[in-house]
């Protein structure tokens, strides 16, 4: 079930009425049976893969908190993390990992060995492993009790609101929610709406549009160059921060009105005046996660200064292998490592507190842009012989921009809206755009953003990208 | 819950039910005239009082030269093929075309790979300008499940993405000299050229519940149906598995049926086609003149 379809549109509000109808001590078993119906609606069988890693993650984790022997705990823990991410393995990067393998016996010549295994991945996996994988971290690490109610840690774990594509919760900041009683309140509704209008018209309006044109180039690379490939590139850039960021601020609202606050996942990434700033806005919920269970554990910074840009490396290498399973995402993961290495090397961020002169500010935004942009290359493109072709001929502008004028229209009047919407809120962290208040302005705009979401939109784009991750 | 809020968000509903109603009809009113386009063609088909009409897909709008006919028959002509719409979009222009009253022959181009494509429903949002005011347009429309009773009561839905129409209406002042038709320029590529064929792709039997439809709203207002299957630089339907199955129709209907899908002018000549399943100018002219004559002969 997709947010920008009729079914969930009919769906949230029944969900709504019987959440808020039922007795407390039922809720959690109203937003359990939503969520398994939400997620049963791409498929079935779905169902056993999460129900097999949130009885594993669940009963290691009293496990390790029951036993004393360190040990033990050190045993329950890998066998929580081993099981997680074998699931995870086998669905998702078996067959790449098959593949790569049986491409070097092709080269000595020997045969394949691997088969390929006709394999659906299911949606969502990375997202609710890695929050599992966190829960049992955060147990052995003692920074969190166990849950005990094997319903209320199977809600964190399907939550609907952020069950297929984040924000990644933490146990510590999710489940004591699912313990408090929530009140239907008008701040809440109205702050969650918010958040709501502004997703859909990321998605509608910007993302599906932009799709039809990035997706025209990119699925068509031989028959485009230079021009094209750069128009294609910027607007994949607006397409996936909208899709995603749309997702991230629909599953938000659609969270709040229910009285749950989940965090903020995007943060106004392409105002970003440095690498390491771009990452402290974009995906904050994944970033994070990397920071406190791959990056510290590695030595963080606290090592010599060549191990400490070999973790800062291999942290976004294995992001970019999270992201999916195709040496183009390795590369962009690695070339965000090798721009953060070198930002820190040359010592290139704006220190807090540090002013710097709005044209310094923009030369820096657009230059993290364009570098942030480059790598949307490898994100985008369907495999990495298409990503070097477009890389090696976007210097080459024989042939005349490939033109789809109504995709241009739109998405210029799509952006020039959300620029300024994005330009008054990073400038005033307080803004009514974003808060749970409502006066004669927001109430104007938000109408407005309704109508232009339904006169502008496209409303059979398809999921989210994220999705597939 | 405070007064204040209560004030505006009442306000804030108000607004969209103001703008939906009062934005839907300016945009009524307006949508009329755009004149060029797609939705250009949709508009002067219902408009125009020709007496021969084209249907079809994209082989009709740019295979069927209006002049070229009108000039032979010394009727009027206009075309009304519109690039990936069939059957479905066929029957509505035609429904509402017929109370105009003065048709006398529909040339109904028969695509076979029209028949099978599925892409074909998600097209009918094209047409949601059209749902409130034209019965049969609905009837279409609501052929695709996607659409909910929620969406279609939205005045702004209804004319989703139309924004650039208007904008480009509004500059661009153009008349439709070609009555309908969109001649092609350019050549087929024979270098680059990998042919299509009908690849026993299951038939949408809706489209001929539509077809059937057609046949009938065309006998009932005495109007005279000719079925055509225009030229293909290379046959799509290399066994005629589905020009056999409309042919069958039309002769149960005893109606005519051209197949010219490998016209002894045009077959396998590069300078009359776009594409293997299009005709450029040159080519649509030629096939034009040729119908022409068979036409008139009829008469």
């Amino acid at each position: 079930m997709l947010f920008n379809s009729i079914h969930f549109i009919y769906f949230f509000p029944i969900v709504l009425i019987l959440y808020y109808l039922s007795p407390f001590k039922w809720r959690w078993l109203v937003l359990l049976v939503s969520s398994y119906y939400f997620y049963m609606s791409w498929n079935v069988n779905y169902i056993f893969l999460i129900l097999f890693t949130t009885f594993i993650s669940y009963y290691t984790a009293i496990k390790i908190e029951s036993t004393k022997s360190i040990f033990n705990k050190k045993l329950y823990l890998t066998i929580s993390i081993v099981s997680s991410l074998s699931v995870l393995f086998f669905y998702k990067y078996f067959n790449f990992f098959g593949t790569s393998i049986n491409e070097i016996f092709n080269i000595i010549n020997s045969k394949p060995r691997i088969p390929y295994l006709k394999l659906l991945l299911p949606v969502g996996i990375s997202f609710y492993t890695f929050q599992t994988l966190s829960y049992s971290i955060d147990v052995y690490k003692g920074s969190m009790e166990t849950e005990k109610h094997f319903g209320i840690y199977a809600l964190y774990v399907s939550f609907f609101p952020q069950l297929v594509a984040g924000p990644i919760e933490r146990s510590t900041r999710l489940l004591p929610q699912f313990k408090v009683k929530h009140k239907l309140t008008l701040g809440n509704f109205i702050m969650g709406f918010k958040w709501v209008i502004i997703g859909y018209y990321m998605k509608l309006v910007i993302a599906d549009r932009l799709a039809l044109y990035v997706d025209s180039v990119y699925n068509n690379v031989y028959q485009h160059t230079g021009l094209t490939f750069i128009v294609a590139t910027i607007l994949f850039a607006f397409q996936i921060f909208c899709d995603f960021a749309g997702y991230s601020s629909i599953a938000i609202g659609i969270a709040r009105i229910m009285g749950f606050k989940l965090m903020t996942n995007f943060n106004r990434p392409y105002f970003a005046s440095s690498i390491s700033d771009f990452w402290h806005r974009w995906h904050i919920s994944l970033s994070t996660w990397f920071r406190d269970y791959f990056y510290i554990p590695l030595g963080g910074s606290r090592v010599g200064i060549p191990r400490w840009y070999l973790n800062l490396f291999l942290t976004f290498l294995i992001s970019g292998l999270w992201h999916g399973a195709n040496w183009t995402f390795v590369i962009w993961g690695a070339l965000h490592g090798v721009y953060i290495v070198i930002e820190n090397m040359l010592k290139l961020q704006v220190k807090k507190g540090q002013k710097i002169s709005a044209f310094k500010k923009l030369l820096r935004i657009l230059t993290v842009f364009i570098l942030v942009d480059f790598a949307w290359i490898f994100f985008r493109a369907n495999n990495l012989t298409e990503a070097f072709y477009i890389v090696k001929s976007i210097f080459n502008f024989k042939t005349a921009l490939y033109i789809n004028s109504k995709v241009f229209f739109f998405g210029i009047v799509g952006l020039i809206i959300l620029f300024i919407n994005d330009y008054i809120v990073e400038n005033n962290k307080n803004s009514i755009l974003l808060n749970s208040n409502i006066n004669y302005k927001s109430a104007v705009y938000f109408a407005f953003l309704i109508c232009l979401t339904l006169f502008m939109g496209v409303f059979n784009g398809g999921q989210f990208i994220y999705f597939q991750f | 819950m405070k007064n204040s809020n209560i004030k505006y968000i009442i306000l804030f509903i108000s607004i969209i039910f103001i703008i939906d109603i009062i934005g839907g009809k300016i945009l009524k009113s307006q949508f009329r005239n755009i004149s060029f386009g797609t939705y250009g063609n949709i508009n002067n088909s219902i408009n125009s009082n020709s007496e021969i009409m084209i249907l079809g897909s994209s082989r009709a709008m740019h295979h069927y030269n209006s002049k070229v006919l009108s000039k032979q028959t010394k009727v009027s002509c206009y075309n009304s093929g519109l690039g990936g719409y069939g059957f479905f979009y066929n029957y509505a222009i035609l429904d509402e075309k017929i109370k105009k009253g003065n048709l006398k022959i529909i040339i109904l181009d028969i695509s076979p790979n029209v028949i099978v494509d599925a892409k074909s429903y998600d097209k009918l949002n094209l047409l949601l300008p059209y749902y409130k005011d034209y019965n049969s347009f609905k009837e279409i429309i609501r052929l695709d499940s996607e659409f909910s009773q929620l969406e279609l009561a939205s005045n702004m839905y209804l004319y989703n993405s139309t924004l650039y129409d208007f904008f480009r209406s509004s500059i661009v002042k153009k008349v439709d000299n070609n009555y309908g038709f969109l001649p092609l320029n350019g050549t087929i590529d024979e270098n680059n050229f990998v042919p299509m064929k009908y690849n026993n792709e299951k038939i949408d039997t809706n489209k001929f519940i539509y077809l059937k439809k057609i046949i009938n709203l065309c006998s009932l207002n005495d109007i005279k149906l000719i079925g055509v299957v225009s030229p293909t630089y290379l046959k799509y339907d290399v066994n005629n598995i589905v020009i056999n199955q409309f042919k069958s129709v039309f002769d149960s209907n005893k109606l005519e049926f051209y197949d010219y899908s490998d016209f002894y002018k045009l077959y396998n000549t590069p300078k009359y086609f776009k594409d293997q399943l299009h005709l450029n100018k040159l080519g649509a002219e030629v096939f034009s003149e040729e119908l022409a004559n068979k036409i008139v002969y009829g008469l």
